[in-house]
């Protein structure tokens, strides 16, 4: 482009480009998406090569948006883009985690250790009381999970996080929407190769009585236990120091009309605990064809994940019950029965095998024997078929097709061997055998078409979308066998079927199906430049809505901006270089999370559940659910304004957003009296919820000096949550609350949280403690607020104590250059929030006898008396949650180019993850993930969590 | 070339449509169930429909074994173990339950499911939904009858109850709650309405079923505690509906008590009405789970281990059996406990671990009770190879015996007391083989109060574990002595004790005979609260139907 005119030229595939020119002083423009423009006065020089700098700071960076792309300088609407180069570095579970402290506004959390478990992810507030808070994640425009593409092969993740960005996903997109974009082949021949080893140790661990603290206490009668005469450190006897490896090999390369990208990723993670690991293979090759002058574009992509685990519960990872035993199992047992004292032998219960069991009376193995004798593989493929086909007839019309089809397959095997506890008190070996698959087929058509007219840069988006998914399971269990040799493997063995009175194995098949039906149009406009508008629409029907009157629903948004800077007035303002101001609104769905809600269907009864008839058992025909015709669709409208700017040369550049978000016809699993119902809940649409919010993000490089270089970054979220009603015409509670969780037995049936109309989502509600009597008896303050004693208090005096969801977020990012050195440093921290300390309300009171508790069990309450109350959940265990992470660390350093003979660049770095936690919560992290309604629940039988640490190094040839 | 692909573009864009079959329809298609308004009911159908209306009765029976008829009375408890029940449990034995203990409230929600689905038949017989060529008010009749069955049960445990027998309600309608006066007529009303259409045979069709002389057992239950429903007695009435059955011929006394309570039990004699269970096919009848030890998976040789080690027999109440009576034995696991080898149960708890397994006749109070200590209950026959969770043996709601002592009981307090001696002497001949002298009583014993020392009755268990001094468990034992001579008609108390103890109905008998609020047993001390005798309505119905006015001292 030549400046100040309005030719220009446009380079060909290999980067060639033919200008005339008039003038030896004009001055040529060279710009291009994702980097800086340079100027070149063009003097005498016939054969000018440009090589473009990556824009780093730059608003011109390309952000992906629904169904298309879009310069950041142009969007509308609140969008956070990061890039390769910011993500998280070291041992990622997912991409969530790649974004962890990055997004404002995004809460990831990683509640536990368990290397198969995912991040869950919170965005702007909880706006359901029903369904989850899951976003919705596409890769590379087709639905996946966190999982499906390895994080190594990201190039960019953009989150969605206003309603006007997200309506044109519709009904899927209240949560937020993820938009994942994997590398991209191109021409350049490359080989990467990047690699990581690592460890991991618990971030925190409980105080439990050890053996010595034990057996004094059984001496003087506290406690009602065996001395075993042993010295076992249970949570010791379980874990391991694990070692995690991964590797990324990537290539990449072709002719600029067919060019290739290969990626393969294997990684193998052991958990902490044994017998939990996660092993994954990621294989994804690209393949781009461009002919007929590049009119006509072909992308075909294969994609192959193959996760293995083992498994010591039957469908689950890690069995999370030998965490639990591993805290209460008493630490005077030894391990293996040959190290009890003889004395005791004698007098125990006689169980095969070596294993030291305690009795079966409290139905807890010796946790070492649980991860021993237990044997499981889980087994999951996922391979994806993509297609994409771009026709650009002229430069300012596209149709494109994108085809997807996508097949999950799972196996899982699950033994026991003959020296289980299981085993060893009832069934001889037991067997699982199960398997799932999933379908997910996917067609896309849409249409576009941009032109320049003057001053009016129109763009206008059409589209038709089909998505069909088909879930089917089978699983089957068998006990019995006459030898444990061959685990799940030969499964007919088993006689669970022929024990003496006749009882049945259990074997279970299931299959649902649903499609998603949607049109969808968008248009942009902006004018001279400055002035920038976006409306989108989407009708969309929902197989989960059959039934009900309302199949169909319409998604519109519509965004404005006004790019401040670029007015005449403001040129003169030059340590500003950009401002813009946004406003949208938009309206969003939220998807219910399971099929046929709104059908009114018929079952049989199981056949554990028959009716005797004549003699004979015959299966009953019941209702499944109340029905509920006039079920319709949850609808989120929100409304977003936004600030962007960049100041003192693009130095210091940031973010405001501040949003309105309002949820209506909430679905809720209405409480209704039986009679008249069938059914003691029916889902119906009766709550508005409100969310509102701040999100700020400030960039800053403070340094840029050739060998020395620090870049800073601020994030700040804040979020209040209301629930505005709860009723309708036809629903109306007697009272406007209503309670969820559970304080778990012996205090089952008593909530942990209260869900209130006017109040926020999250609040814990219990007795408060005042103080603790002499005897050891708890002081609550009645409804009064009078004291009075546990034995008189109610279930009317509960109270609020507290609150589940933090109220602010901050993140801190540092990185820093000098020389080859780099150092990058996230800090993230929640404030404002309270958490229930399960593990303190059942394993610190002197109430339990027999089984292990924590050290402080026998601490004086308040400095005052030993507790001798029975387990009552209150806010003595609600405690402050705040806390400030130095979550990851990472130094690396690079090497000078051949340092090693052919090898183009190499960098070697050092991380941690979960380094430093600063807390007043005494749990062992504050950081919980807890469901939609119980925010805050630190459940006591977690998988712990972990600090990491990985070496790494990348290699590019 | 350009418009050549336009042409591909639509033509592409629909082959592709239409091969995902259909591009604008959503996806209607049910695989494992089946879509209401597409079904078309068969005539077969309606007894997969009846089943709806009778089987919650299973949780209903499991719940008065277990829980809300005995662990609140002074025939079992449940103490707290070395293994756990230090929660609600407690609560039931000191009557302290509250509108969230589920032992008292949970029974509730399944009578009213029990309600609602015989709503539901009689709805979809009466509108035609089912089609019903022969013997539709037959059908009808024995739903109401069942219906009424249901709302005695809340009579019996809530009293003031909301009554519904309509299924097709507008939106967001709520029910009406009664006084307990109020149910106890409409439940009179409604059985003898129902009476005349019922099926009289007793056979294998009618096993399980309401026939005309479950009906007349239902209505002499109603008749025998019209005192405590409604403040009236009625108890000629009673005499009068058991003198239906007895006369029927239809039943008789089975040979011995044992037998009534068998695994395979569905042949018996005595069956009124009959909740079948099945441990394949009727899951749920978890006595075993509910009352004993792990150890016991292996004695019985389970095919889940099972056991949480729950109730105890209350030693006092044991202590009222004649050394003689079978019941005590048949009824009961007492003394050293074996395997089937021979070998010794040993303990593998508390202080009582590694020493054999002798069960005693001691609870030393609610606050601790290890696995020897108390009675454990048996009156299930508990088999080898059965499921913990899913005994085979089938509960009789009404037994002819039962029927027998309702007649005679009402005759004792309306002033024939020889005659109701001939009618508890034929039971107790059963019980006395071994002495059959002591099986005859006379109508004077028979007007005596109880046997039964009532009172507190806690012992300190001192246990010396080689600490420096000896840990003793009940630190301040409670004994008072209340006796139970001045309980008019105690001793008929006592008989029912004796013949119907661990059936799930222990709490209604000491309501009826004035001891449940006036008497202290073990550690749970005399309340002299009337307002015990009903449970609280469950906090979580009260929030879903602000009709509902809470019972009183709640």
């Amino acid at each position: 482009m030549i400046k100040g005119s309005s030719q220009g030229a446009i380079t060909d595939l290999d980067g060639k480009f033919q200008l005339e020119y008039n003038d030896e002083n004009d001055v040529l423009v060279f710009s291009y998406i994702g980097y800086q423009s340079q100027e070149i006065r063009i003097g005498k020089q016939h054969f000018i090569k440009v090589k473009l700098k990556p824009s780093s700071m730059a608003l011109d960076e390309v952000v992906v948006v629904g169904y298309g792309q879009q310069k950041k300088s142009e969007l509308t609407a609140a969008i956070s883009s990061v890039k390769q180069t910011d993500f998280i570095k070291g041992n990622v579970r997912d991409a969530a985690q790649l974004l962890k402290g990055k997004v404002a506004g995004l809460t990831i959390v990683n509640s536990t250790g368990d290397p198969t478990e995912n991040s869950s992810i919170l965005l702007r507030g909880t706006n359901s009381l029903q369904g989850s808070n899951s976003p919705l994640v596409l890769i590379d425009g087709i639905p996946g999970d966190l999982r499906t593409v390895s994080p190594e092969d990201i190039a960019q993740i953009d989150v969605l996080k206003d309603g006007s960005s997200a309506a044109i996903y519709g009904t899927r997109a209240t949560n937020g929407v993820i938009l994942i974009t994997t590398r991209k082949a191109d021409s350049d021949f490359s080989i990467n190769y990047n690699g990581y080893v690592g460890t991991e140790t618990f971030a925190k661990t409980e105080k439990l009585l050890n053996a010595s603290d034990f057996r004094a206490l059984i001496k003087d009668g506290t406690i009602s236990a065996t001395d075993f005469g042993g010295n076992t450190d249970w949570l010791e006897a379980v874990t391991r120091t694990p070692v995690n490896h991964g590797h990324n090999l990537s290539v990449k390369g072709g002719t600029p009309k067919t060019n290739y990208l290969l990626n393969v990723n294997y990684k193998k993670n052991q958990g902490i605990f044994k017998k939990s690991d996660n092993e994954a293979l990621v294989v994804r090759l690209a393949v781009n064809h461009s002919m007929f002058n590049d009119k006509l574009r072909l992308n075909v992509s294969l994609n192959s994940n193959t996760q293995n685990f083992t498994t010591t519960g039957d469908g689950t990872s890690f069995n999370r019950n030998i965490y639990s035993a591993a805290l209460v199992t008493n630490p005077t047992l030894p391990i293996y029965k040959k190290d009890v004292d003889p004395d005791v032998l004698a007098s125990m219960p006689e169980y095969d095998g070596p294993w030291a069991q305690p009795s079966a009376l409290v139905a807890i193995a010796n946790p070492l024997s649980t991860i021993e004798t237990a044997n499981g593989k889980h087994h999951r493929q996922r391979t994806r078929l993509n297609g994409n086909i771009t026709f650009q007839p002229i430069e300012s019309l596209r149709f494109n097709a994108l085809l997807s089809w996508d097949r999950y397959n799972e196996t899982r095997g699950y033994s026991e061997s003959f020296d289980n506890f299981n085993t060893t008190v009832s069934h001889d070996g037991f067997a699982s055998r199960g398997t799932r698959e999933t379908t997910d087929q996917l067609f896309e058509f849409t249409a576009q078409y941009s032109e320049i007219f003057d001053i009016h840069n129109i763009s206008v988006l059409a589209g038709y979308g089909y998505q069909k998914n088909v879930y089917e399971d089978y699983w089957m269990q068998n006990w019995n066998f006459p030898t444990d040799q061959f685990d799940w493997n030969n499964i007919s063995l088993g006689r669970g079927d022929s024990d003496i009175l006749g009882s049945r194995i259990p074997v279970s098949s299931d299959k649902s199906s649903g499609n998603l039906i949607s049109f969808f149009g968008r248009v942009n406009y902006i004018l001279a430049n400055k002035y920038l508008a976006t409306v989108s629409i989407r009708h969309e029907a929902d197989s989960k809505f059959v039934g009900s009157n309302q199949v169909w629903g319409t998604f519109p948004a519509v965004s404005l901006a006004w790019r401040i800077n670029e007015e005449n007035f403001m040129k003169s303002v030059s340590w500003i270089n950009t401002l813009k101001l946004r406003a949208g609104y938009g309206v969003t769905g939220i998807a219910p999370s399971s099929p046929y809600l709104a059908t009114y269907r018929l079952g049989y009864t199981g056949n554990s559940d028959t009716f005797y008839y004549n003699g004979e058992w015959v299966n009953k025909l019941t209702p499944q659910s109340n029905p509920n015709p006039e079920f319709t669709w949850e609808k989120k409208k929100e409304f977003n304004v936004g600030l962007d700017f960049s100041i003192l040369k693009d130095r210091i550049s940031g973010t405001i957003d501040a949003y309105y978000r309002k949820t209506v016809d909430l679905l809720y699993n209405y409480p209704v009296p039986v009679p008249p119902n069938v059914y003691n809940t029916t889902l119906a649409n009766v709550g508005t919820i409100s969310n509102k919010g701040i999100e700020v993000m400030i960039n800053g490089i403070v340094f840029d000096k050739k060998d020395f270089g620090w870049n800073t970054t601020l994030t700040y979220s804040t979020n209040r949550n209301k629930l505005d009603k709860l009723n309708n015409s036809q629903y109306q509670l007697e009272n406007d609350y209503f309670y969820v969780g559970d304080a778990q037995p012996p205090m089952s049936g008593v909530p942990t949280h209260r869900v209130k109309v006017g109040e926020p989502i999250g609040q814990i509600w219990g007795w408060k403690v005042l103080d603790i009597t002499d005897e050891g008896k708890w002081i609550y303050e009645d409804r009064n607020g009078n004291p009075v004693e546990s034995k008189d208090i109610t279930t009317e005096d509960r109270k609020v104590i507290g609150n589940g969801l933090p109220k602010h977020y901050l993140g801190w990012n540092n990185e820093f250059r000098y020389k080859n050195f780099d150092l990058s440093v996230t800090m993230r921290g929640a404030f404002g929030f309270q958490n229930i300390n399960f593990t303190r309300l059942h394993y610190e009171n002197p109430v339990e006898k027999s089984m292990n508790v924590l050290k402080s069990t026998y601490d004086k309450v308040f400095g005052k008396a030993v507790l001798s109350d029975t387990k009552q959940f209150n806010s003595y265990y609600v405690e402050d949650g705040d806390y400030w992470k130095i979550d990851n660390i990472v130094l690396g350093y690079n090497f000078k180019k051949d340092f090693i003979k052919g090898v183009k660049g190499m960098r070697v770095y050092f991380s941690v993850q979960n380094a430093v936690t600063f807390t007043g919560y005494k749990g062992l992290d504050p950081e919980v993930g807890g469901s939609l309604l119980t925010p805050g629940t630190d459940d006591r039988n977690k998988y712990p969590t972990t600090r990491s640490y990985t070496f790494g190094v990348n290699l590019s040839f | 070339m350009k418009t050549k692909y336009k042409m591909i573009y639509p033509a592409l864009c629909l082959f592709l449509c239409l091969s995902f079959n259909s591009c604008l329809e959503p996806d209607d298609s049910v695989y494992t169930t089946i879509v209401a308004d597409k079904y078309d009911y068969s005539e077969q159908d309606m007894v997969r429909l009846l089943g709806n209306a009778y089987t919650p009765w299973r949780s209903v029976v499991v719940g008065m074994i277990n829980e809300t008829q005995t662990i609140s009375s002074d025939e079992t408890l449940v103490p707290v173990h070395p293994w756990g029940w230090n929660g609600t449990t407690i609560n039931m034995h000191l009557h302290t339950w509250t509108s969230e203990t589920g032992e008292a409230i949970n029974r509730w929600g399944e009578l009213y499911t029990g309600i609602n689905n015989a709503n539901q038949v009689i709805y979809q017989i009466e509108s035609g939904m089912v089609p019903v060529s022969e013997g539709k008010e037959n059908y009808l009749a024995e739903l109401k009858a069942l219906r009424a069955s249901y709302y005695y049960m809340l009579c019996d445990y809530y009293g003031n109850v909301p009554y519904l027998t309509q299924f097709n309600v507008p939106d967001g309608f709520l029910p009406e709650q009664i006084t307990r006066k109020a149910l106890n007529d409409s439940i009179i009303k409604e059985v003898t309405e129902a009476l005349p259409l019922l099926p009289e045979n007793v056979d294998k069709s009618t096993y399980g079923r309401f026939t005309q002389w479950g009906a007349y057992a239902l209505l002499a239950k109603m008749y025998l505690n019209a005192e405590v429903y409604t403040g009236t007695p009625q108890w000629e009435k009673c005499i009068e509906a058991c003198d239906k059955i007895i006369s029927s011929g239809k039943f008789d006394l089975a040979d011995s008590q044992k037998e009534i309570f068998s695994a395979d039990n569905e042949d018996c004699v005595e069956a009124i009405f009959a909740v079948p269970f099945d441990q394949s096919y009727a899951s749920g009848l978890n006595i075993f789970n509910y009352v004993l030890n792990g150890q016991f998976s292996q004695v019985y040789s389970t095919t889940t281990f099972g056991g949480w080690g729950g109730s105890a027999a209350i030693p006092q109440f044991i202590d009222t059996f004649d050394e003689d009576d079978s019941r005590l034995k048949d009824n009961y696991l007492q003394g050293q406990q074996t395997y089937p080898d021979g070998s010794n149960v040993m303990c593998e708890l508390g202080y009582s671990l590694g020493k054999p397994m002798d069960i005693v006749n001691v609870v030393p109070g609610l606050d601790w009770a290890e696995e020897p200590h108390g009675l454990h209950l048996a009156k299930y026959e508990y088999v080898a190879g059965m499921n913990p969770g899913a005994m085979s043996n089938d509960v009789f709601v009404f037994r002819y015996t039962d029927v027998l002592m309702m007649k005679a009981e009402c005759l004792l307090r309306t002033g024939h007391a020889d005659d109701v001696a001939k009618i508890v002497t034929q039971i107790r001949e059963r019980a006395f083989k071994s002495n059959p002298a002591k099986a005859e009583v006379t109508g004077d014993e028979l007007m005596e109060g109880s046997c039964y020392d009532y009172g507190l009755r806690e012992s300190s268990y001192v246990v010396d574990n080689g600490g420096e001094s000896p840990v003793v468990l009940i630190p301040n034992p409670r004994i008072t002595h209340e006796g139970g001579a001045d309980i008019q008609y105690g001793r008929f108390l006592d008989e029912l004790g004796w013949e119907f103890n661990q059936e799930g109905r222990r709490r209604q008998d000491m309501i009826r005979f004035g001891v449940w609020t006036t008497k202290s047993w073990l550690s749970h001390e005399a309340t002299k609260d009337a307002n015990k005798e009903l449970y609280p309505i469950p906090r979580t119905e009260l929030e879903k139907n602000g009709k509902l006015k809470q019972n009183p001292g709640y």
